[in-house]
């Protein structure tokens, strides 16, 4: 089990997914936007990272490239989740640093599987 | 809906007909003015429908975080069900054990009744070979009476020929008289014993009849009853508890059904945050509309700049730019033509 941060600006994603994610055992730290998340990531050392595209402010691509310039989340798993599937945003997320993309709606069983994927074996 | 056939809905020649009255020669023109009137009277109808789209946005997050805390609540109420199940197929299979030790307690004393009717069984033929073998006796009786007499025979012809024998046979009559005399003692031992033999054998005959006929039988019958009852109410008590059981694992299952019906039924709340994107996209592209009526009223009215009404396309591109899902796109492509860009094809891709 792990602690998983979420970032999305609807409150409806962070309450639903945290559910699945604290019944599957998870600790999970919630953000609202990109700026909340990076003040977050010191306190929360977060295991994994998953956060939406679209959000006022910082949006998902900035903030993933800001959390790669910090020591907590240089190497921790950041997975894109958003409405999106163009081509051209999944390359600029990767190029930012991003670790993987999902596309909602996302089962919560792919959810969790996805996160153990992605988890640091061991 | 906007389309690229819209454009040529006006030529933009100051004519002030009423559009609807364009097939109608002769029909009264508008002014130019009371069609800018017109045009900005309707900036505040696309506000209220941007503002109705906007309380659609917020009831649908109410009913979603509503469905979302009838889920939280149901999930509580299986989780709960889940831990009192579990905690009674628990007592079920510590009661199922206890019985398990009763059921042998029970088994051992049938063990110990059948051991003790068979006890009682042997003792009882035990008694009667006894009392055969007490009878079986009297036939040595009879043999030592024969003997006696045969004894008691043989000393008188003693006697007599001791008598015969006159002098020499004096010590020899002596003899004879002794032995006639161990006859008639060993004679009336024999019917002593034969009497006493007879008394025993009839007293062990009469006891065996009556304990037989009223004791052992019935106290066997009824501990034999008794045994059998123990059996039949361990196994209906181990029917039940295994019932129990049953129904627990099947109240754990079903419960567990039940808490990842849930985790589904919160994942799809996602597409209540998918709507909510796609209105407020709506919502601002009739801010744009607003705009633009805005901008034609101005125009009619002789302000601002034509030349921002000469291109549709910034508008749509505008709008194009707006949009977070390959649904929107496709819509769009759909509605003014154009293919949607390329998508990636993965719904998950690791990178």
């Amino acid at each position: 089990m792990a602690t998983v941060m979420l970032v999305d600006d609807s409150r409806t994603i962070l309450l639903s997914l945290s559910t699945v994610l604290t019944k599957a055992g998870h600790q999970v730290v919630t953000a609202s936007d990109g700026a909340q998340a990076l003040a977050a990531i010191a306190g929360s050392r977060p295991q994994v990272v998953i956060t939406d595209l679209n959000m006022p402010g910082m949006d998902g691509i900035a903030f993933v490239a800001e959390a790669r310039k910090r020591p907590e989340t240089r190497f921790v798993p950041i997975l894109m989740l958003t409405t999106e599937s163009d081509t051209a945003k999944r390359e600029a997320a990767k190029a930012a640093g991003a670790t993987g993309w999902l596309v909602k709606p996302v089962q919560a069983e792919q959810l969790l599987d996805v996160i153990a994927r992605v988890l640091p074996k061991g | 809906m906007w389309s690229r056939r819209t454009r040529s809905d006006g030529d933009g020649d100051g004519d002030a007909r009423r559009p609807g009255d364009a097939a109608r020669p002769g029909a009264p023109a508008v002014p130019p003015h009371e069609l800018a009137d017109a045009l900005v009277r309707t900036v505040p109808a696309l506000q209220v429908l941007g503002a109705q789209l906007e309380g659609v946005v917020t009831t649908s997050e109410t009913a979603a975080l509503a469905t979302l805390e009838g889920a939280q609540g149901v999930d509580g109420a299986a989780h709960a069900l889940v831990s009192e199940a579990t905690r009674l197929a628990g007592l079920t299979g510590e009661q199922s054990a206890e019985l398990a030790d009763v059921a042998r307690t029970v088994h051992g004393t049938s063990a110990l009744v059948a051991d003790l009717v068979d006890f009682v069984a042997r003792r009882d033929r035990t008694v009667t070979e006894l009392v055969a073998d007490v009878r079986g006796l009297s036939e040595y009786v009879a043999t030592i009476q024969s003997i006696a007499r045969a004894t008691q025979t043989l000393a008188l012809n003693a006697k007599i020929e001791a008598g015969r024998a006159g002098a020499h046979g004096a010590g020899f009559q002596v003899v004879a008289d002794e032995v006639r005399s161990l006859s008639r003692q060993s004679d009336e031992a024999a019917k002593v014993i034969e009497a006493q033999i007879d008394r025993l054998a009839k007293r062990l005959g009469e006891a065996l009849e009556d304990n037989a006929g009223a004791g052992d039988e019935v106290l066997s019958a009824r501990l034999q009853a008794v045994a059998r009852e123990q059996d039949a109410l361990v196994d209906r008590l181990q029917t039940f508890t295994s019932r129990v059981e049953d129904a627990s694992r099947l109240m754990v299952a079903s419960s567990e059904s039940v808490y990842g019906k849930t985790s589904a039924m919160m994942a799809d709340l996602q597409f209540q945050d998918i709507t909510r994107q796609s209105v407020e996209h709506v919502v601002r592209a009739l801010a744009d509309l607003g705009e633009r009526l805005a901008l034609v009223s101005s125009l009619l009215q002789g302000q601002g700049n034509a030349d921002a009404l000469a291109e549709l396309e910034p508008v749509l591109d505008r709008i194009r730019a707006g949009y977070v899902s390959q649904a929107q796109r496709v819509t769009h492509a759909e509605v003014v033509g154009g293919g949607a860009p390329t998508s990636g094809t993965l719904d998950i891709e690791f990178f």
